[in-house]
């Protein structure tokens, strides 16, 4: 009884400790206890479920089963992905709209498990188990609470109207029956069709039970609008270059666009090949259901503004959090200059801003770099794509060259580091971007040290010639061009006055400064210290040895994955599952038996009272999606290590260990077995260890037990 | 001697590599016993019977192989690097499909210039040998190429009543022939050795973290590089086979034959 209440006091006192957001933001966490799904053996949920089905009259029988082992397995990946958060704030705030929507049907209410799902797409799911997922970027796009709660309405219809399963079971027959006589189009269209239809039925029955609220009706219709223009940032606040601008530091106008493109209206596209109707037919609809239906006394609010305006910026922020994990830099930066117009003294905010003029000013000396494994697979967007206001900022970030980004990057960096001297990242941007000064020795001499008159005849020239850069017929351009040489030859004025006052009233500064001479060679140096390792590489084999003493490790959830193409898919789950299971005994086994020290860290080994384990690992998580998002992964800054420092601590190591095998084997019996074993150092973003072996052979014990003991012996042994 | 030197090397080598070795899940050493066979290819059968048939003096076509035991050791010197030491024994023998010189018995008319019987044969073979496991292997476990020296020990014995040469003994002074037997190949027990260089590649597998399954083939060298002149009949060095050196120069035919190639299925215990 005693646990309970003290629980009860832990998670509601989690609820009432809100954050104050003027002055700085703390990432989301989960607390509390954490639910069934972590705990429960998974595979004998689905044999209970598989028991129940079993009892049932159905025709469907065998592809349900197939549909509830890959669900199962399906939720638990989610939930335990690092990325779902579980009784923070959020995600209690949702549930206490749920409890709102639902008040006169609690046994609905107790079937729903509703999480928020660290991920800045704005999208919603929900599963045939009565989990519903609602992504941050939604919730930062709400306009209302009301509009939440219609959004959890349409979910909630597409669990009681059993659209998952039924689904599942359906588009697998179009699937077999489909392509004879047809082409893959038509079966597309088909498939389409059908979900198409199911999203209409749920956003009516959602409409039902949102209108038995007192939640105003319009907003079922508005709702469509978030969905509309998810696509723009959450809100369109003119992108203003004062924002950079300081006493001595004056941007040219010639980097702005006159005018930004307007938003162009696509509600009634052609939705054939979509999953879901058009935003247009989808408000009709609902308008139609609306029709004279009475509203009045119906309110946007039911818990309070203030408070869905809390949440919502909470999930805002975060999305900053999450374009950055991303390395979405202009959409992480364009999201930050938002929130700091209301919240202009949130440290996380300046941090997050920050942390883009870097990045920005490394992606502009080649240092970051986008590829097809990237989420920004074809680097930052141009301007042209992007519409409204935060095309400023594109045309922006197109427009001015590196270096005097790279400029204006180290003023605003430099002051944030005045202002919060003790921050060990802005410290660190600062100094690599004053690096990355000596590296170019570029402008160095330029730039004014003692105090004069201001340079307004510079600005103004510069001014009235970038000004005409946009007229478009050809001799134009071509004048234009050739005046742009001359500019760029004077260009070099405008900025020289930016540290004027640092260089006379900051010793730091100036003796930080490069000297004209001083060429660096690192330029990224007290950021990223990735050094380049002795690689032993072939087809088969890649191994990077250790150079460092490693004594202690976390476990990162190993990985073992079985496929076989001569199995059912459900065989996928079960086997990769029960090996999963075993692997994770031999990798503790065989560390155990050299004495070499691990900490597992999996989501799937927790009991119910270790959710801080869940959030570390979310941490880990998080740190290695924004290192693996470019094939080139080694070399990749990470920005997203506020916390990570703590979880060293917390362990007392920086070493973070992913070992996996995944085993396949092709209907023609040609099998395969790949082993890796990498760590990570995480304190550095270095790679000190590397393993990756292919065999052509099965996953046999003696092979796993034999990689996996070599790996913890070199450790062991390294030097 | 040669016993002592083996041992002394095995300890002397392992000692170099011994703080390296991982060996299976901390286990490096291991006994274990082996199984060869080889397909009686040239006149390598002691009934000199032949796999492929009428190959060399073979009298026969059915098919034939011979089989070794063993007995070995083997220690994970190192991740890569297996130190071994095996005891081979075989037991077979020779049946005499060789003809010697008949000009070389004096006083006796030969009747036939091949002894009648065989002979057997023991063998040891012992061998201080490495295995090299391949770029992606852990030593004991995976792909691997072994070498080493060996020393091949045999001990012939005949029994004079099987073993003979049929002749006429002429009786000057009767002016008769008399039938008789003669066995004039030197002591009933003769020992002799040799040396060779073995190679071999194979493929080893754990079970259990505890049993080993070894199987692959070996070569000897030498026996390899003699092939031409076993097939051929003709004699290494080129002296004519006398009753005098009869065992001496087929029982070394003989010890090539059985070496020569071999396929092998070994089976052992990891012990610590």
């Amino acid at each position: 009884m005693i646990k309970y209440f003290l629980l009860f006091v832990l998670v509601t006192g989690t609820c009432f400790a809100q954050q104050n957001l003027k002055e700085n933001f703390v990432p989301l966490k989960s607390s509390g206890a954490l639910p069934d799904v972590f705990t429960q053996n998974i595979r004998n949920v689905i044999k209970d479920d598989i028991t129940e089905l079993n009892k049932q009259k159905d025709n469907n029988k065998s592809l349900k089963k197939t549909y509830l082992t890959e669900t199962n397995y399906e939720i638990e990946k989610i939930v335990k992905s690092g990325n779902t958060l579980i009784n923070d704030e959020i995600t209690t705030y949702l549930n206490k709209v749920v409890d709102v929507v639902l008040k006169n049907n609690q046994t609905l209410r107790n079937e729903l498990h509703v999480y928020t799902l660290k991920s800045p797409v704005v999208n919603a799911y929900s599963y045939d188990k009565g989990y519903v997922f609602i992504n941050v970027g939604l919730i930062a796009q709400a306009e209302t609470e009301a509009q939440l709660a219609y959004i959890l309405c349409h979910e909630i219809c597409h669990y009681t109207k059993k659209h998952h399963i039924n689904g599942y079971v359906d588009t697998k027959k179009i699937e077999r029956n489909g392509y004879d006589g047809k082409n893959k189009n038509d079966v597309l269209i088909e498939k389409c069709q059908y979900s198409k239809e199911k999203e209409s039925e749920a956003d009516i029955e959602g409409f039902k039970l949102f209108e038995q609220t007192n939640y105003n009706l319009k907003q079922a219709e508005k709702s469509f609008d978030v969905l509309q223009y998810a696509h723009l940032p959450f809100e369109l606040v003119e992108f203003k270059k004062s924002f950079f601008e300081t006493e001595n530091y004056v941007i040219p106008k010639g980097y702005f666009l006159k005018e930004v493109s307007s938003i162009r209206n696509n509600s009634n596209e052609d939705d054939t090949k979509h999953t879901h109707p058009n935003t247009a037919k989808r408000k009709v609809s609902i308008a139609e259901l609306i029709g004279n239906r009475d509203n009045s006394n119906k309110v946007d609010y039911v818990l309070g503004k203030e408070q869905f305006e809390y949440i919502r910026d909470l999930a805002r922020m975060e999305l900053c959090r999450l374009y950055l994990k991303r390395r979405d830099y202009p959409n992480a930066l364009y999201a930050a200059y938002i929130l700091a117009n209301k919240f202009p003294e949130n440290q996380y905010v300046k941090e997050v801003i920050a942390k883009c003029l870097y990045a920005i000013s490394l992606h502009g000396k080649g240092i970051i770099k986008y590829d097809y494994d990237s989420y920004l697979e074809n680097g930052f967007p141009s301007y042209s794509d992007i519409e409204s206001y935060p095309q400023q900022l594109y045309h922006f970030i197109g427009k001015m060259p590196t270096n005097e980004w790279t400029i204006m990057s180290l003023n605003y960096i430099y002051r944030l580091h005045q202002k919060y001297p003790s921050n060990k990242q802005i410290g660190a941007y600062s100094d690599s971007l004053l690096k990355l000064i000596g590296n170019t020795n570029w402008g160095i001499t330029d730039f004014v040290r003692v105090k004069k008159k201001p340079l307004l005849r510079d600005t103004l020239l510069l001014d009235s010639i970038n000004a005409k850069i946009e007229t478009k017929s050809k001799t134009d351009l071509i004048a234009n061009l050739q005046k742009e040489n001359t500019v760029k030859i004077e260009d070099t004025v405008y900025y020289k006055d930016v540290f004027v006052d640092l260089f006379m009233n900051d010793t730091e500064f100036v003796s930080k400064f490069p000297s004209a001479n001083s060429l660096n060679a690192q330029t990224n140096a007290g950021f990223s210290t990735y050094r380049s390792r002795s690689t032993s590489k072939s087809k088969n084999e890649e191994l990077i040895k250790a150079q460092a003493k490693i004594e202690k490790v976390l476990l990162l959830e190993p990985f073992y994955l079985k496929v076989d193409d001569s199995k059912p898919e459900e065989f996928q789950y079960t086997e990769s599952d029960e090996r999963q299971e075993q692997f994770i005994t031999t990798v503790n086994d065989c560390a155990k038996k050299l004495n070499f020290e691990t900490v597992t860290l999996d989501p799937g080994l927790v009991t119910a009272s270790e959710v801080d384990k869940v959030n570390d690992f979310s941490v880990i998580n998080d740190w290695f999606a924004e290192k693996f998002d470019a094939n080139d992964k080694d070399k990749n800054p990470i920005f997203n290590t506020n916390e990570i420092d703590n979880v060293i601590a917390k362990y007392g190591t920086q070493y973070v260990m992913k070992i996996g095998i995944v085993n396949y084997r092709s209907k023609t019996g040609i099998k395969r077995t790949y082993y890796y074993g990498f760590i990570y150092d995480i304190k550095d973003n270095d790679i000190v260890y590397k393993r990756y072996v292919v065999y052509r052979d099965k996953d046999s014990k003696d092979l796993i037990n034999a990689k996996v003991y070599q790996t913890f012996h070199e450790l062991k042994h390294s030097k | 001697m040669r016993t002592r030197f083996f041992i002394l090397a095995f300890i002397v080598l392992n000692t170099i590599v011994f703080s390296q070795a991982p060996g299976h899940l901390g286990k490096r050493f291991s006994i274990g016993y082996g199984f060869h066979t080889s397909p009686s290819v040239f006149n390598a059968n002691g009934k000199n019977q032949t796999i492929i048939g009428r190959g060399g003096s073979a009298e026969s076509g059915s098919p034939a192989f011979n089989a070794i035991h063993e007995l070995n050791i083997e220690f994970a010197a190192s991740s890569k690097w297996l130190t071994c030491f095996s005891a081979r024994y075989y037991k077979t023998v020779y049946d005499n499909a060789e003809s010697f010189n008949s000009s070389q018995v004096s006083g006796y008319s030969i009747q036939s210039s091949r002894p009648e019987g065989y002979y057997d044969v023991r063998g040891l073979t012992y061998t201080l040998y490495f295995k090299y496991f391949g770029k992606r292997y852990v030593a004991p476990w995976g792909r691997y190429v072994m070498f080493g020296p060996t020393v091949n020990t045999v001990k012939t014995t005949y029994d004079p009543s099987e073993m003979n040469i049929r002749a006429y003994k002429y009786n000057s002074s009767t002016g008769t022939s008399s039938d008789t037997t003669l066995a004039p190949f030197g002591a009933k027990e003769q020992d002799f050795v040799g040396v060779n260089l073995m190679l071999g590649i194979g493929r080893s597998r754990i079970y259990s973290n505890r049993i080993i399954l070894d199987y692959g083939f070996n070569i000897h060298m030498f026996s390899v590089l003699s092939s031409l002149f076993d097939v051929t009949g003709n004699r290494i060095g080129g002296s004519p086979i006398t009753p005098a050196n009869y065992i001496e120069s087929t029982v070394k035919q003989r010890i090539r034959g059985v070496n020569r190639f071999n396929l092998f299925l070994k089976i052992g215990v990891l012990l610590f």
